[in-house]
């Protein structure tokens, strides 16, 4: 089956597009990626911080069910435009693949429907292809399908 | 003459490098970069005055800073976010010129020790695309020679305080 999240990727470049249309309204996508109870269930992630805010910050930890850290990241937040962008860096820690500039486009379709449209820029073409080995577009694709599922019920 | 700070861009990539050594000890290069007063000083373009609106210097803090002109009329103003903050090595930062088409850019900064008296400034600085960088290169504000004249301010500035 095709996945509804795509991911663009040109040969050599060191950056990405990832584009998906949701059946929410704008106003809904973007309150996923912002109230830190939705982000943590479709991220399946702890939101240690959240600040939604030019110049703000955010750390999130994922835990196995013994309670092991399996994944730590972070940034920073440089520009947050409600219901239109968020321009932001992200860094997965103690992970080789640098620290990413990461500029989400939260678009209006119609008064249902919405599209995400990322530009993921990192330090090297060779770690963008370091990323994209990792199971990446299926994962993506997977948590979208979870933000769809999740942000309907509200 | 040949400059000292050294500007390398790759054709058809979106992001750049620049060098330059310092005949400074690598802690004095990072206090350049870090404290608002001497940042003011080798900053500010010729014939502006820089004040630092905000400088957090640590991990998830931000800065901003502006540029006037003899009459107080705002030239510049510029700022962003700080990821990583590793005193005397590292800053990773984002960097933004309000009111410009040029986008955000992810700026890694470097700071290496050659000797004890001296040190290297290694930057990377990364565009939202080609076509963005290579509009920046042709702006006169943005040139390895302008840039390279902040350096040698800096240098001069910071020898003072060796």
């Amino acid at each position: 089956m095709e996945h509804k999240t795509k991911v663009n990727a040109e040969d050599g470049k060191q950056d990405l597009t990832i584009t998906r249309e949701f059946d929410l309204p704008l106003e809904l996508l973007f309150k996923a990626y912002v109230e830190p109870e939705i982000v943590a269930q479709w991220m399946g992630t702890r939101v240690l911080k959240l600040e939604n805010k030019k110049h703000g910050s955010y750390q999130f930890e994922t835990t196995d069910a013994k309670g092991n850290v399996v994944f730590q990241s972070n940034g920073v937040i440089h520009e947050f435009v409600p219901n239109r962008k968020i321009t932001r860096t992200f860094e997965m820690e103690n992970a080789p693949f640098g620290v990413q500039l990461e500029i989400y486009e939260f678009e209006k379709l119609t008064d249902g429907t919405s599209k995400l449209n990322m530009h993921v820029i990192y330090e090297s073409a060779g770690l963008r292809d370091e990323v994209l080995k990792l199971p990446f577009a299926q994962g993506l694709n997977m948590v979208h399908n979870r933000l769809q599922e999740i942000a309907s019920k509200l | 003459m040949e400059q000292k700070t050294k500007v390398h861009a790759e054709d058809g990539k979106q992001d750049l490098t620049i060098t330059r050594e310092f005949d400074l000890p690598v802690e004095l290069l990072f206090k350049a970069h870090t404290e608002p007063e001497l940042i003011v000083q080798w900053k500010a373009i010729p014939n502006t005055t820089a004040k630092i609106l905000k400088f957090a210097g640590m991990k998830h803090g931000s800065y901003q800073m502006q540029s006037t002109d003899s009459q107080g009329k705002i030239v510049s103003s510029v700022h962003g976010v700080i990821h990583e903050f590793i005193p005397n090595r590292k800053i990773i930062r984002t960097f933004e010129v309000e009111n410009a088409p040029i986008g955000v850019q992810l700026e890694i900064y470097d700071f290496e020790p050659l000797t004890d008296t001296t040190s290297k400034l290694n930057m990377h600085v990364i565009y939202e695309s080609t076509a963005i960088r290579d509009q920046v290169m042709k702006m006169p504000g943005a040139s390895g020679y302008t840039m390279g004249m902040a350096h040698d301010r800096m240098q001069e500035i910071m020898n003072k305080l060796k």
